[in-house]
């Protein structure tokens, strides 16, 4: 199977092409929209037409958004998510009520908004970022989510206190009520002092898969303007929200999980 | 956003205008997997449309073996950069090097940032330094949790040996002595190994992944005792990041930093923990204890208990059976030894309790074999009774097992002795709960026993509930003492210990569980803590333990040594129990969290734990353990009869009480 220089040559001459040491050759917008998602999970695609672009490259930033290094969420890229892990900082659940530690769609590559993983969440799922609040201060929450159909608005995002109940649920409101070209909607609001630890709630109400990334949660400044909404909410939200909460005390304490199937295969793998 | 970021490293592959991948023309080794398969090695090319190159690529299927692919490479010494491209989820990709007859190195392929269009994601790892006159082979490893395909894997050199070590895996005499090894390799399994290619190239925004990184310990991590105690010293090694000259010492410096922050939820691991083998296993298990026959050839630590050989395999225990004693490791107490393991040892055993270090010493067996240069030990005899003179063994001349070689192995549960019918005698308790009347009793005196490692239930009634439940049942019936021992606790949920809780302990409002709620919250004082436990009363936050009609007329001996989380809560609400006592030679662990884990491409991972616990007059108890109630350290003299010290004592403690 090993190929030798040779071959590798002999390709580059047929192509008449020599290998480039550009990093990117051609690149796409860094703000360009993804390939939507296979809905196997696979990358799709067919074999192009002579004469057609095949691929565009681009160059991430493998750690995702660090610039935004006071992050109060403890993965809101998802970039050091783990198959291995039992007790990750995203809940997931096919309704809130089902809302537990089972987190593992992550989708991979260029589909994501930043860096290289990003979240997948079917329609009606609920995925929820666990994060802290900032003593006194303002915070700001903001998302992206890639739509394949529907509204902005027909994703539901609030900074919930799915613990204590002792601070009122905010909407994180879309900034626009339609996705932009490429498909993506952004998420952002200013939220008053917390006193209690803060989630970021995000439902797929939308009738199709979506992708979630670039997920922040941050102190702001006094001077900002609180753009949240909360309350009253329809009836159904706030049965959802209820059920949540009760999900999520359930994993209160200790939650020390043996190996997951995942990290047993590999150190079955491993063994001499 | 997409954020430019090359990193350092060659480029190695390239795309055409249209997108079609090429590979270098200097690679010494290319796939794409359109020459048949290999099943053998787990090579099943598909047919794929959008592959990278060619009309195939690789399959690695769900957390299946994976696939090895062979790479042989001129010989001579080089450095070389290995890539490949994956695409629908993560792949562990590693390029095992061997020198001899199993793995001496290993690199992982960690992303560089470069995607495509349609899906790919290049992994690459760089400058990976082999000796090519002697190597004997490599390969790239390929596995995946959920399944995955890989395209485009090639092999390019970027370097000359004019970073190479004068001799590149020199001998050495264990890790921490600083002459044997360059910067960036330590010193295991006696000999020096390159550790570069274990983690990804410094970042472009090398300050902000600093900053970031450093945020998740300040923001995030949980204990107050520790963050009072242990945050100033963590922030040196976070500072090692952002002054970090090299690969190693800048990740290496954040791996440190969480386990620098003394936590038993609170841990770091990476691929070479697993992939590296071990050749020179040893077959021996040690324990903290009073070393009372050999007092008089070694003293006592002044700061650390004894450490002696609790029980041993039938080969590779280097001549040392239970009742054994080790005196030193590389001229240090074993204990401070393993303690300054902090830097180089990634999977380092974090304990929140300050005053106690089992851990440490159950893992001795490990970290002997893999960074030590020497052992001081003292044999006894154990049919006179008495100690020989203080005698040193060098791990380097200790022979090397040929790969696959029989070992006899034995797992390290800090219990000298099975006391429970059907309890394996290799200590392999894994999630097993062994319950019975225990060997030294009968049908009489009905003493039960429970020899168990797990708290792991996720809906009280799966995982060790059920065997729990079997076993309480069988004393409510026909017990008139019992003997827990739970010597060994990987912890697990609460569900768990509640189930034991009810049959010896009366309702009662035992602990409040707070998750970190604010990113700039330190130790609270004791009136606002206890103002918090008093507000969760009556409400599903607070911990209650119990039941209404506890068996009290039955002796309770918990035995305990090595815990956390959960295995620390057990005890926790046992303790003060009317016919309860606690039997161990310390405090418990005092991991009173939970924690989330996080991973770098399967290939560098860190723990950290979340939150912490307040009892009911305001203090908190993360990083304190619980107490005993009957201090008893395993004695020397003990071991050697044949004895098992602390459940003795628990034993006797129990005879006196029986039930009617």
């Amino acid at each position: 199977m090993s190929r030798p220089l040779l071959l590798a040559l002999l390709a580059a001459a047929l192509l008449g092409c020599a290998a480039s040491n550009e990093s990117v050759s051609p690149v796409s917008k860094g703000d360009a929209g993804p390939t939507p998602p296979a809905p196997d999970g696979g990358a799709g695609g067919s074999a192009p037409d002579a004469g057609t672009v095949r691929r565009t490259i681009e160059q991430r930033n493998p750690f995702g958004n660090v610039a935004e290094t006071q992050n109060l969420l403890w993965d809101g890229d998802f970039e050091w998510y783990s198959p291995f892990s039992d007790e990750y900082g995203w809940l997931a659940g096919a309704s809130p009520e089902t809302i537990g530690y089972a987190f593992s769609d992550v989708r991979l590559g260029a589909v994501c908004r930043s860096g290289l993983k990003c979240a997948g969440v079917k329609n009606k799922h609920v995925i929820v970022g666990i994060a802290v609040a900032s003593s006194g201060n303002k915070i700001e929450a903001s998302f992206w989510a890639h739509l394949r159909k529907g509204t902005c608005d027909q994703v539901t995002a609030l900074v919930a206190d799915l613990d204590a109940g002792a601070d009122p649920d905010v909407t994180v409101a879309p900034v626009a009520k339609a996705p932009d070209a490429a498909g993506w909607c952004q998420y952002d609001t200013v939220v008053d002092a917390r006193v209690a630890k803060s989630y970021l709630y995000i439902d797929n109400g939308t009738g199709d898969y979506i992708v979630v990334d670039d997920a922040v949660i941050k102190k702001v400044a006094p001077k900002m303007s609180l753009k949240a909404w909360h309350g009253p909410f329809t009836g159904a939200l706030a049965a959802d929200l209820d059920a949540a909460r009760a999900a999520v005390r359930r994993l209160r304490g200790p939650h020390d999980a043996p190996p997951n199937a995942a990290r047993r295969a590999f150190q079955r793998g491993r063994q001499p | 956003m997409a954020l430019a970021t090359a990193p350092t490293g060659a480029r190695a592959g390239d795309f055409t205008a249209d997108g079609s991948f090429l590979f270098d023309p200097g690679a010494v080794a290319a796939f794409d997997f359109e020459d048949g398969g290999d099943p053998q090695n787990g090579i099943v090319p598909k047919s794929d449309a959008a592959s990278l190159s060619g009309g195939h690529v690789l399959a690695v299927p769900a957390q299946a073996m994976g696939a090895s692919l062979p790479v042989a490479l001129p010989p001579a010494r080089a450095t070389y950069r290995v890539s490949a491209w994956i695409r629908d989820s993560e792949v562990v990709v590693s390029v095992e090097i061997a020198y001899g007859p199993r793995v001496s190195e290993v690199a992982a392929l960690y992303p560089t940032g470069r995607v495509t269009s349609d899906g790919w994601v290049e992994v690459a790892a760089d400058h990976l330094r082999v000796d090519g006159p002697r190597l004997t082979s490599l390969s790239v490893g390929l596995f995946s949790a959920t399944g995955a395909v890989v395209d485009a894997v090639e092999v390019v050199p970027d370097g000359d040996d004019g970073g190479f070590p004068v001799t590149p895996n020199a001998a050495c005499g264990g890790v921490t002595d600083p002459a044997s090894c360059a910067a960036d390799q330590l010193c295991i399994w006696s000999e020096c190994r390159n550790v570069s290619g274990w983690v990804p190239p410094i970042p472009a925004d090398r300050d902000d992944v600093a900053d970031y990184l450093a945020g998740r310990v300040d923001l995030l991590f949980g204990p107050y005792l520790e963050r009072t105690v242990d945050l100033p010293a963590v922030h040196t090694y976070l500072d090692q990041m952002r002054f970090a000259k090299d690969r190693w010492t800048y990740w290496n410096g954040f791996l440190t930093a969480v386990r620098r922050l003394h936590d038993g939820h609170t841990t770091t691991g990476g691929l070479a923990d697993f992939v590296l083998q071990n050749p020179r296993p040893l077959a021996l298990c040690f324990l903290e204890g009073d070393a009372d026959v050999s007092h008089g050839v070694a003293p006592k630590d002044a700061e650390y208990l004894d450490v002696l050989v609790s029980h041993a395999g039938g080969d590779h225990n280097l001549g040392l059976h239970a009742g054994d004693r080790l005196v030193a490791v590389d001229g240090q107490h074993p204990i401070a030894w393993a303690r300054a393991l902090l830097g180089a040892y990634w999977g380092q055993p974090g304990i929140s309790n300050h005053t106690t270090f089992a851990e440490h010493a159950s893992l001795l067996r490990s970290t002997i074999s893999r960074f030590a240069g020497t052992i001081d030990v003292v044999r006894c005899d154990p049919v006179k009774g008495t100690c020989g003179a203080v005698e040193t063994i060098a791990l380097a001349d200790v022979p090397a097992d040929t790969p696959g070689a029989p070992l006899d192995e034995v797992y390290c549960d800090n219990r000298p002795l099975r006391h429970v019918p059907g309890a394996p005698a290799d200590h392999s308790t894994g999630d097993a709960v062994y319950s019975g009347i225990v060997k030294e009793s009968d049908a009489t005196e009905k003493i039960w026993g429970l020899e168990w490692e797990s708290l792991y239930t996720s809906d009280g009634a799966d995982g060790v509930a059920g065997p729990l439940n079997a076993a309480v049942a069988s004393w409510q019936t026909g017990a008139r003492g019992v003997i827990l021992d739970h010597r060994t606790g990987f912890g697990g949920t609460i569900l768990a210990p509640e189930i034991l809780w009810s049959f010896s302990i009366q309702t009662h409002a035992n602990d409040l569980y707070v998750d970190r709620t604010f990113a700039e919250e330190e130790q609270p004082s004791l009136t606002d803590a206890k103002a918090r436990f008093d507000a969760a009363l009556g409400t599903s936050s607070m911990q209650y333990v119990g039941s209404g009609s506890p068996r009290t007329d039955v002796p309770v001996a918990l035995l305990l040594t090595e815990d956390v989380s959960a295995s620390d809560w057990l005890p926790q609400g046992m303790k003060g129990g009317q016919n309860v006592r606690l039997f161990a030679p310390f405090q418990t662990n005092g991991g009173f969290s939970t924690r989330y884990s996080l991973g770098y491409w399967l290939s560098m991972s860190y723990v950290m734990a979340v939150g912490d616990d307040i009892l009911a007059d305001g203090t908190t108890h993360n990083g304190r353990g619980v107490d005993p109630d009957v201090v008893v350290l395993p004695r020397q003299s003990d071991l050697l009869a044949g004895k098992d010290s602390v459940y003795e004592a628990a034993l006797a403690w129990v005879r006196a009480g029986l039930a009617p």
